[in-house]
C-alpha cells in the first residue's frame, strides 16, 4: 500500500507541475506547440534527455546486463553519449536556427520547405506515426508491467485476475496504462510543450536520482563494491556455471556457498579462453544453457542464453543512436530552446548524465546474474534486486516512480508532438494557413491529442503482452534508418527531391523486411551478428547519394535559404 | 570544425576497443576494466561537446536565427506556417 501511496503521490505531483505550467501558457498555438523559443539550458538538458532515455534506462539497461554482462554500456550507452552529443551539435542546433529563422513548427515543414515537395510531407506523415505508435506503446505496455507486481497483494478482493498468480490483488495492466495516460494527457492538454519541458524536467531529476539511491542501498547491502564485483555468476573449470553467494534476508548479508550452486554449463566451453572466470565482467560471447521452471507445467525447461556481446554487433550498434536525429518529438523540443546558446549544456551534460543513469543499472545488473535465477524475466532484475536486498516498500515506491518518470517523460513528448504534426502537416497545411484562427489550431491539436491518446491505450491493451524492449529497438532503428535523409538535408546543397524520397523508400522498405524477418518485433540479427539498422542506414544513406547525383539540383533561392552561410 | 570531426573518428574507433574484449578483471571500487574504460569514454565524449561548444560554435547559424528576431520585431518575417506567427 505503501508503494501504491507514493506513485500517487508522485503523480499527483506531476498533475500540480501541468497546473503550474499552464499558468504560464501564453494561449496562443506557438506557445503551446514550442513554448514561444523560451526554454533555458537547464529545462533543455533535462526535457532532451528526459525524452531519450525511455523506461530502458532504468529496467532495460539492468535487465540487458544481467543477460549480456558490463558490455552493455558500451553496447547501447557510451556509443549513445558520443552519437547524441555530436547529433546535438551538427544537427540540433541547425534545425532550431532554421526552424526560428523560418517559424517552423514541425519536421515535416522543414522537409517540405528543403526539398520544395508538398508530397514527401504525405510520404513522411504515416511513417513518422507508424513509428512513433510502437514508442508510445512500449512506455503504456512497460508502466502496467512495472506497477502490477510492485503493488500485488494491496487489493486482494478488488482485483483477482492477476496477469500471473503471484500479483494477485495488484493495480492490474490496464487501470495502470489508463491512470498514466489520463495524467500525461491533462499536463500536456494543458500545458502544451512547455508543460511538457517542465514536467520531463521533474521526471528526469527522479529517475536519476531514483537509480543512484537503488544503486547505493544494493551496494550497502552487499557489503560495498569490493565485495558486489565478486558475486556474479562464475564458470567453473568442467564447465559448469555457478552462484558463489547467497543473500540470507534475515540476516541481511551476503553468504558464501560451499560448494558454489550449479546453474547451468557453457556450451562452447573450448572457445573460451582459459583462465575467464566471469563471463558478465567481459564480452567474449559463451553460450550457456539453463534451466527455467514452465509457469503452466511447473517443469524444468532447459533455455540457452548468449552473455557477452559478438564484436560485429558492438560495432553496428553504433547506428541505433543516429535515432535521435529523426526523432520528431526531439524536434519538437529543440524548437522550444530559447536560444542556440541553450544547447550549450546539453551538448556537454548529455553524455554524463547517460553515465549517470547507466553505469549503476549496469553493475547491478552483472550482479544480479549471481545472485537472481538465471530465468527470472530481465525486466523484473532491478526490482528483484531491490526486493531480495532492500526489501523496504518505501524505496520500491520511490523507484517504481523512477522508472515512471522514465516512461512518463518520453510519453508526453510523443503525445504532443503528434498533435503538432496532425495540426500543422496535414489540417493546416491541407486548409491553408489562413483557414484556421489560432484558437482553432489549438482546437484540433488538444483534440488530436486526445484520440491519439485513447486509440494508444486501446491498443496497449490489445498488444500488453508484447517484449516492449526489442519493439523500442525496432523503433529506434526505423528512425536510425532516416538519418541519412536530415543529415543530407543540412550538409549536403546538392541533396534532392528524388534523393530524399528514394532515401525515404529505401529506409521504409529494408525496415519492413527485416521487421518482417524477426517476426514482427523479436531480437533479430543479420548475419555473424549485425544489426538490421545499420544495413537500413546504408542503404537509406546510398540512395539519397545515388539519386539526388542523377537528378537536377535544388533551386539557388532553396539552396540560399537552408545555406546560408555559404550563400 | 575538421577538429571535431578528426576527434569524433578518434572516438568512435576508441570505442570499439578489440583490446579489451577479454578482459575481466577488476580495478579498485569493484568497477571492472572493460567498464571503467568506458565511463573514461563517456567523459571524453563530454570532453569534446565541452570542446565544441568553446572552440568550433557556429556562431553563423544563432546569428541567423537570431537576424530573424529583428525581422519579427519589424513585421518582416517569412514564416512557413501560419500557426508560428
Amino acid at each position: 500500500m505503501n508503494v501504491l501511496l507514493i506513485i500517487l503521490l508522485y503523480l499527483l505531483v506531476l498533475l500540480l507541475l501541468g497546473w503550474g505550467s499552464s499558468r504560464l501558457f501564453r494561449g496562443t498555438s506557438k506557445d503551446f506547440f514550442v513554448a514561444s523559443h523560451s526554454i533555458g539550458p537547464f529545462l533543455l538538458l533535462m526535457s532532451v534527455f528526459g525524452t531519450t532515455m525511455t523506461a530502458f534506462a532504468l529496467v532495460g539497461s539492468t535487465g540487458k546486463s544481467f543477460e549480456r554482462g558490463i558490455g552493455t554500456y558500451g553496447l547501447m550507452a557510451s556509443i549513445s553519449g558520443l552519437v547524441h552529443m555530436a547529433i546535438f551539435f551538427l544537427v540540433g542546433i541547425r534545425l532550431w536556427s532554421l526552424g526560428k529563422r523560418h517559424g517552423y513548427l514541425t519536421q515535416i515543414q522543414f522537409f517540405r520547405e528543403r526539398f520544395e515537395s508538398r508530397g514527401i510531407g504525405y510520404l513522411l506523415f504515416p511513417i513518422l506515426v507508424l513509428l512513433v505508435v510502437p514508442y508510445l506503446l512500449i512506455g503504456i505496455i512497460g508502466a502496467g508491467k512495472v506497477i502490477e507486481p510492485v503493488t500485488a497483494g494491496a487489493f486482494p478482493s478488488l482485483f483477482v485476475n492477476p496477469t500471473i498468480p503471484a500479483w494477485a490483488g495488484g493495480v492490474p495492466p490496464w487501470l495502470s496504462g489508463l491512470v498514466i495516460c489520463l495524467v500525461v494527457l491533462t499536463y500536456v492538454f494543458i500545458g502544451g510543450s512547455r508543460g511538457a519541458a517542465i514536467a520531463n524536467a521533474f521526471q528526469t531529476l527522479v529517475f536519476m536520482s531514483m537509480g543512484v539511491v537503488a544503486f547505493y542501498f544494493i551496494v550497502h547491502s552487499l557489503g560495498g563494491l569490493e565485495q558486489a564485483g565478486k558475486v556474479p555468476m562464475r564458470m567453473a573449470e568442467d564447465g559448469s556455471i555457478v552462484q558463489d553467494y547467497r543473500f540470507d534476508k534475515e540476516a541481511g548479508r551476503l553468504v558464501s556457498q560451499d560448494p558454489p550452486k550449479k546453474i547451468g554449463r557453457v556450451k562452447n566451453l573450448s572457445t573460451i579462453e582459459k583462465g575467464s572466470e566471469y563471463p558478465h565482467l567481459a564480452r567474449v560471447p559463451v553460450w550457456a544453457e539453463f534451466k527455467k521452471k514452465n509457469s503452466k507445467t511447473k517443469e524444468l525447461e532447459p533455455f540457452e542464453r548468449e552473455i557477452g556481446i559478438p564484436f560485429i554487433t558492438f560495432v553496428t550498434y553504433l547506428f541505433i543512436p543516429l535515432s535521435v536525429g529523426m526523432f520528431p518529438h526531439l524536434f519538437q523540443h529543440w524548437l522550444t530552446a530559447k536560444n542556440a546558446r541553450a544547447f550549450k549544456l546539453t551538448v556537454i551534460a548529455h553524455p554524463l548524465c547517460i553515465m549517470i543513469v547507466w553505469v549503476p543499472c549496469v553493475l547491478i545488473g552483472s550482479w544480479a546474474s549471481g545472485l537472481l535465477p538465471p530465468g527470472i524475466p530481465p525486466p523484473a532484475v532491478l526490482s528483484a534486486m531491490l526486493d531480495l536486498l532492500v526489501g523496504d516498500p518505501l524505496l520500491t515506491g520511490l523507484l517504481t516512480a523512477g522508472v515512471l518518470a522514465a516512461i512518463m517523460s518520453s510519453l508526453d513528448s510523443q503525445f504532443l508532438c503528434l498533435g503538432t504534426v496532425f495540426t500543422n502537416d496535414i489540417m493546416v497545411y491541407r486548409a491553408g494557413k489562413d483557414a484556421y484562427s489560432d484558437q482553432k489550431k489549438l482546437q484540433i491539436a488538444r483534440t488530436f491529442i486526445v484520440v491519439i491518446v485513447a486509440a494508444t491505450y486501446l491498443l496497449a491493451m490489445a498488444f500488453k503482452n508484447a517484449n516492449v524492449f526489442d519493439l523500442a529497438i525496432w523503433c529506434f532503428s526505423g528512425f536510425a534508418a532516416l538519418f541519412p535523409l536530415v543529415f543530407a538535408s543540412l550538409y549536403w546543397r546538392r541533396t534532392t527531391r528524388a534523393g530524399a524520397i528514394a532515401s525515404i523508400v529505401a529506409a521504409l522498405i529494408s525496415w519492413a523486411y527485416f521487421f518482417h524477418q524477426s517476426g514482427y518485433g523479436g531480437e533479430y540479427f543479420v548475419g555473424p551478428g549485425i544489426v538490421p539498422a545499420a544495413i537500413c542506414f546504408f542503404l537509406s544513406a546510398g540512395s539519397i547519394i545515388l539519386i539526388s547525383l542523377i537528378t537536377r539540383p535544388p533551386s539557388q533561392p532553396t539552396i540560399d535559404r537552408f545555406f546560408p552561410s555559404r550563400s | 570544425m575538421k577538429i571535431f570531426w578528426i576527434v569524433f573518428f578518434v572516438l568512435l574507433f576508441l570505442h570499439q576497443d578489440f583490446w579489451n574484449w577479454g578482459l575481466e578483471g577488476m580495478v579498485s571500487l569493484g568497477m571492472p576494466r572493460g567498464l571503467l574504460y568506458h565511463v573514461f569514454f563517456s567523459l571524453a565524449c563530454s570532453g569534446l561537446g565541452a570542446w565544441a561548444v568553446i572552440r568550433a560554435w557556429p556562431e553563423e547559424w544563432e546569428q541567423y536565427a537570431e537576424q530573424s528576431s529583428k525581422d519579427a520585431e519589424g513585421g518582416e518575417q517569412r514564416g512557413a506556417m501560419s500557426g508560428s506567427e
